[in-house]
């Protein structure tokens, strides 16, 4: 059985423990491409106008995998517990795949998480149980699952540590340094986020991505910035990265896939509190060119080179 | 303890206009909190501007709304603001910690209570939060009228159910709107027990019974659904009810506060759609589809969707809703509003829905198609 696993969303964030996962179980895995144009045309095509960037990218994803893989791989990750919650679109793509290929009906391996156990649904709970949960599905004992998932959990979690301390690194060193605050599925994405890190390079700037913190820190640190009810917890890891790297940073751009619904608010919160940085807002709607967001990159770099230099 | 009272003045409590629900809070804070209530101004084309001007860009626009609404209502006098937070996961969670923020930069010297810090699960945090309102609270009074304001609740929407179903076919225009308003009225002078309240309740159900109607013998049926806010306010969607109404259609929505609050159970609400739906898609999503597949199978004639621009639970339910839509061949109209829509666009697209979704019946009653369920009141 292949299972196949969009290269979006959730992907760059859980991809290492994903494949690891499947890796050491033997399973054959196909990760999508990375997206283009034809795969954004395909998700926009599939999904609501009024969806955000990031889910129609997701879903032209999910149809490229279509025809090379036996199953798609579908978690319903719904919160966190005291953490916080995902987007309330995580806990939907399951139905809405479901039903966007209702005639293909194709099969979806899923596990579900449910911290705080509200949803009351079956099999859901924290990540262990969850992943338990797939072991009939994959025609597995539980004990050849736990294992697996313990042993990719570890390998997940030291990369993610070594991402943290190369930041670290980068914030600590010289140069001009921005802080990219966005979504890892907008910064990492090759058709919205990796063109404008690739243009910041060019102009010989150091990047640093908000995700790249202690995330029990960061569950900290966010409340300098906002009060304990900001829901999600991706957002609050980015605040948390905000207040980590803030003084080390000399600007701050926010990419935001259009319209994303915590980014909205978000992104307010970031430009109220933060007021002793050059903050750039990028919005990416997933239009053709890059012409114009060189422009405004290019002029923000000239600003921080001044700053800099010392001058206004 | 009277003279505590006489030292601190009556603070002046105000939030945001939605749908009918204000004349509840009303009661409760003049009533259980015994301080002053600050009627926010009807929302008009300012209110908008001054929300959609003070907000960030792309964010869902019954944040603009309550935000111009609280602005107007500060104007107007009010010291004090309110913001529901709720048991729901979507961005309504964080309206009153963003809204705080901002009032506060506009310069405004307010208390703002934000219920979202409160938790269903720890009942003694919403304390916390009365005593922001007023520090000598009695919680005798709160209990008592809490009670009242829950009568009052399953009350007017029971009867804002009525009005809806009934209203496309009263023989005189605004029958049923004249009753519902002196309905509310009487409801905030009513005295504090859940008794009167349902007296109330009673002879406001007769008066309806006693309006003059004209129901078809098959009357179009239409069920609405959508985003939380949108659905239950009426500027916000565009006085929808009541031009649907004007084409003599029976409205029935399940979406309303007691509903959701008192009435509602995830796990029953998820085996009705198990077909569909194998994992909980959260917030009011669930529940919007489940009450539009009860429908669809009841034969219903056609299911409409309202919601602010960009409201996330809704668009996920689209899908879903399309397949319902084919499955029972019942149409779908989705409505997405935002802050600058005008009525004629709306207009249109409701009139070109209400013209198929009447030739469909009518061919349907012609070819002698039995009806899935007979038309119940």
């Amino acid at each position: 059985m292949t299972v196949g696993i969009p290269r979006a969303g959730m992907y760059y964030r859980c991809g290492v423990l994903w494949e690891n996962f499947l890796r050491s179980l033997g399973e054959d895995y196909v990760v999508s491409g990375e997206t283009n144009k034809a795969i954004l045309e395909k998700g926009s095509a599939l999904m609501a106008d009024e969806s955000c960037l990031s889910s129609k990218i997701y879903m032209g994803h999910v149809d490229s995998l279509l025809d090379r893989c036996d199953c798609l791989f579908v978690p319903w990750l719904s919160n966190f517990g005291a953490d916080g919650i995902n987007c309330t679109r995580f806990r939907a793509y399951h139905a809405m795949i479901s039903n966007i290929y209702r005639e293909r009906a194709p099969k979806l391996l899923t596990y579900a998480i449910d911290y705080s156990g509200t949803q009351d649904m079956k099999h859901a709970g924290d990540e262990e149980t969850a992943f338990m949960s797939m072991a009939k599905a994959l025609g597995r004992s539980k004990k050849e699952i736990r294992d697996a998932y313990r042993a990719a959990k570890q390998i997940s979690e030291e990369d993610f540590a070594r991402r943290v301390a190369q930041a670290e690194a980068v914030a600590d060193g010289e140069g001009t340094k921005i802080l990219i605050v966005g979504h890892d599925y907008s910064i990492y994405d090759a058709y919205i986020g990796r063109p404008i890190i690739k243009a910041f390079q060019n102009f010989g700037m150091k990047l640093i991505d908000a995700n790249l913190v202690d995330r029990r820190q960061a569950q900290r640190d966010f409340r300098k910035l906002s009060d304990g009810t900001l829901p999600w917890t991706v957002s609050r890891e980015l605040l948390g990265g905000v207040v980590r790297y803030r003084d080390r940073v000399d600007g701050i751009v926010l990419l935001t896939g259009f319209p994303c619904g915590p980014d909205s608010l978000v992104n307010e919160v970031i430009k109220r509190e933060v007021d002793d940085k050059p903050i750039l807002y990028l919005l990416q709607d997933g239009q053709d060119g890059l012409a114009g967001v060189e422009t405004r990159i290019e002029s923000f770099t000239d600003i921080l080179t001044y700053h800099g230099n010392g001058e206004r | 303890m009277k003279k505590k009272k006489q030292n601190e003045p009556k603070r002046n409590v105000s939030f945001s206009q939605f749908g009918s629900y204000n004349l509840l809070f009303e009661y409760f804070i003049t009533h259980g909190l015994e301080q002053n209530y600050v009627r926010p101004p009807e929302i008009t084309k300012r209110t908008m501007e001054l929300g959609n001007r003070n907000s960030p860009d792309f964010v869902c626009s019954p944040f603009k709304f309550t935000l111009g609404c609280f602005l107007e209502a500060i104007e107007a006098g009010a010291d004090t603001i309110v913001q529901v937070g709720g048991v729901v996961a979507c961005r309504l969670k964080y309206y009153g910690s963003m809204q705080k923020k901002i009032i506060e930069d506009l310069g405004y010297d307010i208390r703002f209570v934000n219920l979202a810090e409160a938790s269903r699960e720890d009942p003694r945090s919403f304390l916390a939060l009365f005593r922001k309102i007023n520090p000598d609270f009695s919680l005798v009074k709160i209990l008592r009228t809490g009670i009242t304001v829950v009568a009052m609740l399953e009350a007017l929407d029971r009867v804002q159910l009525t009005v809806s179903k009934n209203a496309g076919f009263e023989l005189r225009d605004g029958d049923f709107d004249r009753e519902f308003r002196r309905f509310c009225g009487r409801l905030l002078k009513s005295p504090n027990d859940p008794i009167s309240v349902y007296r109330i309740y009673r002879e406001t159900k007769k008066n309806m019974r006693a309006i003059p109607t004209d129901v078809p013998e098959h009357p179009l049926r239409i069920a609405v659904i959508g985003e939380y806010y949108t659905v239950m306010d009426d500027y916000s969607s565009h006085n929808i009810e009541k031009k649907m109404a004007k084409y003599g259609m029976r409205v029935e929505r399940w979406m309303n506060v007691s509903h959701t609050l008192l009435h509602y159970s995830a796990p029953k609400r998820r085996k009705i759609i198990r077909d569909y739906v194998q994992y909980d898609m959260g917030v009011t999503t669930t529940s919007n589809v489940g009450f539009a597949l009860e429908c669809a199978k009841k034969g219903f004639d056609g299911i409409i969707q309202l919601k602010s621009f960009g409201c996330t639970p809704e668009i996920d339910a689209m899908p879903v809703l399309r397949s319902i839509s084919s499955d029972y061949d019942i149409p779908i109209l989705f409505f997405s509003f935002d802050c600058q829509n005008a009525d004629t666009g709306i207009e249109t697209r409701l009139e070109a829905f209400y013209d198929m979704i009447r030739l469909k019946k009518e061919a349907q009653l012609k070819s002698g198609a039995p009806e899935r369920a007979a038309a119940a009141i």
